[in-house]
């Protein structure tokens, strides 16, 4: 009994390695565009894992990894952004949530400049258009994003196709004029 | 039939259509200019906006290591040990806003921004960056004499600043090209400066700083400071200046047609943050004409604590006047820590890589102001004592932090509940590949009859080491970004020889990884699309790419791996198989992509060469 219960746990953290291996860096990327926080991202996708963990040990393994990781990840996400938000409007007068932070490194700052412009963008773009792009550009296919964001399969184009309109669009509306305090 | 709208490009483009219907549409677009153009319109926006998202993805852990440490800085006032990385809106602001500054004339059309604009906005930019505490900025410039109509070369020195941002605090060393001490000036935090020069022996003075125009007519160039906040106190006339952009500078030229001493300027600045980077001062016209030039070698930052008091202190002796033997007191000087820091960062990196932890496991080392520090989540007991065993040479060191954590252990100490998510649970019906007819054919099974078990385990086989290789790469492709984005070239020009080359063998090996797995994956997929016909080869590497061309040419590599791992998972996964065709790897295009990202990786592994 003892036994068993060994090598179960022993296939647990093979399939969970396996997993860890194939999704993490994609993960953690998704993470760092959807957030738009590279400090917490981190944290954000070891926390992810850490579901995924207590998911194989308790109920089992999910059927479909990937979308089950992408999914906790996406709902982690908006989670936190709500907390960020409640909290920075308690602490903040009004409309300074800027928060994207900046290091003095010379070569980094137009990586950090360019960085607030995609972030500013991708704030400017509704809900399920962001995380339909961010996806797309994850390779996930069209049924996943459906089962993800809880949308029809055959609106998955039509979402992928005006996430990028919109995203051109507001790009241009925040790179052409914006900027200047 | 009606030819493609936007939206049903898009889906066919994903490999979202039903293969009946994906099938029509390529029969289609072979004969349809109109469809093919819009094909193209539309793979074109999403390849733009993909590149947006890669370019702004974190490219260096060192911008956000180095962002860790301003926010300690800003904190450390008030708790010297306080890691609570709690942001200090003005501290940010600060900085944000040098880069606001720079960003808004960076993205601004020309023509429409006047001198007088920029000028003000790099000044601005050099405010926000010198009021922001916490760090020094160490600068090297050239600064060459020349004289006459034939504006012959005189004299060339070295000149060495160090300045403390968020203080007066600040020196400056002139040295000869064998580097000698020719003139230092130092500036305490009170402004009280102290000058040594031949024709000052030792001048102490409140600080009241002198334009450029002073020094030049006093015969102290060396003191002239390289900046827009100097330059702006040369122009006579705003009007009289002229905007020209080139290459990532701008570059502002000025000429007196009234008299004074100073009857030509020019100064450059880089595009990006709008930083002083070269300066022409002209003086005079015909045989009396004057000449200096300044131009920055090179500029780091670095943290405060990590460079030594005695930089900002004047030296003991007087400088060298010229009879003394060669001494070089402000280059024994430099950042010890610093260096030793480095030096241990690149042997963390070394044994990280050699375990294979750099290929996308979630280790991180960073560097604060005294320490190295190594964190990894691992996901088993056996693989952390792995990573342990493999950092052992370095547990013993004061300046190394290590701290290694498997899931398991991170789960359980986090209380139940911290954070309740539910989720549904979701379910994607499996099946075959989408190149699974092609790949079956390839393997061997009949047209028309089922396939046999062998040939259906043979198909699966194929798919799991095709799509292992394009993962590889994948992972080979970000340790090779993430390797190299760790040092600026100034940095790497701080780093020992020894560590140099340990930093770009790691580079280079994690380089021709990419060309081995993009050569496994043509070697398989070719034949299995282009039955009979030989693979295309990729083109030799041109020369050696410049070192500051490497970064784009990793970018460009790094954009072209996901690209092929996009096409062969969706090729090759099961899960998308009723979803879509997953052409891409069917195409010419795809190998002629392939081919280019082999000759990128070529480049950056020539890169490496030491030279």
């Amino acid at each position: 009994m003892l036994n068993l219960a060994k090598r179960l746990n022993g296939d647990t953290e093979a399939r969970f390695r396996a997993h860890y291996d194939a999704y993490h860096a994609a993960l953690h990327r998704y993470v760092c565009r959807l957030s738009g926080d590279y400090t917490a991202a981190e944290d954000l996708t070891q926390e992810v894992f850490v579901h995924l963990w207590r998911e194989m040990t308790t109920a089992g393994e999910p059927r479909l990894p990937r979308a089950w990781l992408y999914r906790v990840a996406t709902n982690l996400v908006i989670d936190r952004g709500r907390t960020l938000r409640r909290t920075l409007a308690f602490i903040l007068p009004v409309s300074t949530t800027t928060r994207e932070p900046a290091a003095p490194a010379v070569n980094a700052e137009e990586n950090v400049a360019r960085r607030q412009l995609v972030q500013r963008t991708l704030r400017r773009l509704p809900e399920p258009m962001r995380q339909c792009l961010l996806l797309h550009h994850e390779g996930i296919t069209g049924k996943e994003i459906a089962e993800i964001l809880g949308v029809k399969p055959s609106y998955v184009g039509t979402l992928v196709l005006r996430a990028h309109d919109r995203f051109k669009r507001e790009w241009e509306v925040v790179g052409g004029r914006d900027g200047v305090p | 039939m009606a030819c493609l709208d936007r939206e049903t490009a898009m889906a066919y483009l994903r490999g979202d259509l039903d293969p009946d219907e994906a099938e029509q549409w390529s029969a289609h677009v072979a004969n349809c200019e109109a469809c093919r153009l819009r094909l193209e319109e539309v793979s074109e926006m999403v390849d733009d906006v993909r590149h947006e998202l890669m370019v702004a993805d974190v490219t260096s852990e060192q911008d956000w290591t180095r962002l860790e440490e301003l926010i300690d800085q800003q904190t450390a006032g008030r708790s010297s040990e306080g890691r609570s990385a709690r942001l200090n809106a003005s501290a940010v602001a600060a900085v944000a806003a040098s880069l606001v500054i720079a960003a808004a004339v960076f993205w601004n059309p020309w023509s429409a921004v006047s001198a007088a604009e920029i000028l003000e906005r790099a000044t601005l930019a050099e405010r926000a960056r010198q009021e922001h505490a916490g760090s020094v900025v160490h600068r090297v410039l050239t600064l060459e004499e020349r004289r006459g109509p034939a504006r012959t070369l005189v004299s060339r020195h070295r000149v060495e600043g160090w300045r403390k941002t968020g203080t007066r605090a600040s020196a400056r060393r002139a040295f000869d090209e064998r580097g000698r001490l020719l003139a230092a000036e130092w500036i305490d935090a009170n402004g009280r400066r102290t000058v040594q020069s031949p024709s000052q022996p030792t001048l102490e003075s409140p600080a009241a700083s002198s334009s450029p125009a002073e020094y030049l007519a006093a015969g102290q160039a060396w003191q002239v400071e390289l900046s827009a906040t100097a330059f702006s106190t040369l122009l006579a006339s705003p009007d009289a200046v002229r905007v020209t952009k080139a290459a990532g500078t701008i570059s502002i030229s000025y000429e007196s047609g009234a008299p004074g001493p100073i009857t030509a300027a020019m100064l450059r600045l880089s595009a990006s943050d709008l930083r002083a980077i070269e300066q022409t001062i002209q003086i005079g016209r015909g045989e009396a004409r004057r000449e200096y030039r300044f131009a920055e070698d090179r500029v780091a930052v670095l943290a405060a604590d990590a460079v030594p008091v005695a930089v900002f202190e004047p030296e003991p002796a007087a400088p060298d006047r010229g009879a003394a033997p060669p001494s070089r007191p402000a280059r024994a000087a430099a950042p010890v820590n610093a260096g030793r820091l480095f030096g241990l960062e690149i042997e963390a990196l070394r044994l990280l890589n050699d375990s294979g932890a750099l290929l996308g496991e979630q280790v991180t080392v960073s560097r604060t102001r005294s320490h190295v520090r190594i964190q990894a989540m691992v996901d088993s007991e056996e693989r952390r004592q792995e990573l342990q065993r493999a950092i052992e040479p370095l547990v013993r060191e004061r300046q190394v932090e290590i701290d290694i954590q498997t899931f398991a252990a991170m789960a359980e100490r986090q209380p139940d509940g911290a954070s309740a998510v539910r989720f549904r649970d979701v379910d994607i019906p499996g099946g075959d590949i989408p190149v699974g007819p092609q790949l079956r054919r390839y393997l061997g099974a009949a047209t028309g009859e089922p396939a046999t078990p062998e040939i259906l385990e043979a198909v699966r086989a194929f798919a799991n080491r095709v799509v292992e290789d394009s993962g590889l790469l994948v992972r080979h492709a970000w340790a090779v970004k993430r390797v190299q984005a760790r040092y600026s070239p100034q940095e790497a020009a701080a780093l020992t020889s020894e560590a140099r080359a340990t930093w770009r063998r790691m580079i280079s090996e994690h380089a021709i990884q990419v060309v081995a797995h993009a050569e496994a994956l043509r070697a398989s997929l070719h034949p299995v699309f282009f039955p009979g016909q030989e693979a295309p080869r990729p083109e030799a590497p041109d020369d050696r790419s410049p070192p500051h061309e490497l970064r784009a040419v990793i970018e460009r590599l790094l954009d072209a791996a996901h690209t092929q791992d996009q096409a062969v998972r969706s090729a090759f996964s099961a899960s998308s198989a009723t979803a879509g065709s997953g052409t891409f790897v069917s195409t010419t295009q795809f190998f002629d992509r392939l081919n280019e990202l082999i000759t990128l990786a070529r480049r950056v592994d020539a890169g490496q060469q030491e030279g």
